[in-house]
């Protein structure tokens, strides 16, 4: 029992010492943005003393300043001439841009988790906790985030894969995007069957509405409890929702289904399921479609390529 | 704030030792994970898991009368799907067997080493962020 004691005290300091590296971290985030408003009251402090130093200067040293540009003019007048006659060989570097676009031709990645192994026909019971610190429109977008089979066709070169000319089809809700991905056959049953509630924390996927911020910095947070490699529940926690704009709130919750569902990130910065998003456009994509059934086809921890 | 917590991951943690049980408490909120109930032996435990239902059970093997042995196999009556870690710092195949053969989902051994902790943590929940 006492040997166990030393270990106990070796523990704490191990678990104390990772807790103290994560605070940090948490402490460097959150004082960030002070930072820099710090470097730049700084920063504007150091240009009001050096104008009023130099203010200072000019007027005590202005007899032998004038007396400095007499000489020093003529030697400008030159040294602009000489500048002007090279200025023809020399590009101005003030202002460059530069644009790019890369088509990957190899395809982007998603990766995959693990998947709901629930009978065919079953309904994944959804709930949304603390529903009225937001005002109803924007619960009806929580559900049409998950439930709508709504689409909109989109340029591909929007998306950097092409060409403007050629076009896609993306899903504005995970309800017409699951059925899609259902038409392919698949080992085990893609969820396509919702129903929401509010107020209730018994379902599948409870969607957490917290008025707290994230203390590592994140929009939205996805948890999934996994045994014998299937998702047993699912939860995702909203931050700060109450101060999100619609859009915000649409794509957070789009995004964060999305892992509800088993995808984790894909590696395309244009795509919804991008770690950060990033893109203009955050509808679920055909790859995020042929991700799900790479996944429901047995393909957990893996990833799947998007073909263009 | 309850009513946000309730459906996150909950656990309860049960070792003789308070030190453990605290500063194991606080690591695991920093994790998000919420603990529902902390305990000193292997027969509160039972009480406990039928009282607050926890998703994950932190359970210490060597404790004084009821031990975590009891407690397993406790728990294990009650509910087989319940899911629990055992943590010792009993290194010997037979402990490891016994703990299996109880139902043990996962052992963690004492000293703890950080990436046994979070190996555990990740296990059961997976953990997927957005900026």
């Amino acid at each position: 029992m006492k040997s166990e004691q030393v270990f106990d005290l070796e523990s704490q300091r191990v678990l104390l010492q990772d807790m103290n590296i994560r605070l940090k971290q948490s402490f460097q985030i959150a004082h960030q943005p002070l930072q820099k408003l710090e470097q730049q009251r700084y920063s504007h402090e150091s240009k009001t003393n050096s104008t009023y130093q130099n203010t200072l200067i000019s007027r005590k040293h202005r007899r032998r300043t004038f007396l400095g540009i007499l000489i020093i003019v003529p030697i400008l007048l030159v040294s602009v001439f000489s500048s002007d006659l090279t200025s023809s060989f020399v590009n101005d570097n003030d202002v460059m841009k530069s644009g790019y676009v890369i088509q990957n031709l190899k395809g982007d990645t998603i990766d995959t988790f693990h998947s709901w192994d629930i009978p065919k026909e079953r309904t994944l019971y959804i709930d949304i906790v603390n529903p009225t610190v937001i005002d109803n429109d924007k619960v009806q977008i929580i559900r049409d985030a998950i439930l709508s089979e709504k689409t909109v066709s989109l340029d591909d070169s929007l998306f950097h894969k092409a060409i403007s000319g050629s076009q896609s089809t993306y899903f504005l809700g995970w309800g017409g995007a699951l059925k899609q991905a259902s038409q392919t056959p698949t080992k085990f049953t893609i969820p396509t069957s919702f129903s929401i509630n509010e107020g209730s924390t018994n379902g599948d996927i409870t969607i957490i509405l917290s008025t707290l911020e994230s203390p590592d910095g994140y929009s939205g947070f996805t948890r999934s409890v996994v045994e014998n490699n299937q998702i047993l529940k699912s939860t995702i926690t909203i931050y700060k929702a109450d101060q999100l704009s619609s859009a915000e709130l649409e794509t957070i919750t789009r995004h964060e289904f999305g892992h509800a569902v088993g995808l984790i990130h894909s590696s395309d910065p244009y795509d919804l399921m991008h770690s950060t998003i990033e893109t203009n456009y955050p509808f679920i994509s055909n790859c995020d479609i042929s991700a799900i059934t790479h996944l429901y086809d047995g393909n957990a921890n893996d990833k799947a390529v998007c073909e263009i | 704030m309850s009513q946000i917590f309730s459906s996150q991951i909950t656990a309860i943690i049960i070792d003789d030792d308070k030190g453990i049980t605290t500063v194991f408490r606080e690591y695991l909120q920093i994790h998000g994970i919420a603990t529902l109930g902390v305990g000193h032996d292997g027969k509160s435990v039972v009480e406990l898991y039928q009282k607050t239902k926890p998703d994950i059970v932190f359970l210490d093997v060597i404790m004084p009368d009821y031990d975590g042995f009891y407690g397993l196999e406790k728990i294990k009556q009650f509910d087989p799907n319940a899911r629990i870690i055992m943590v010792t710092a009993d290194l010997t195949q037979e402990t490891h067997d016994r703990l299996m053969s109880l139902g043990a989902n996962m052992i963690i051994h004492k000293p703890f080493e950080i990436e046994e902790i979070i190996m555990a943590l990740n296990r059961i929940t997976q953990l997927e962020v957005v900026n």
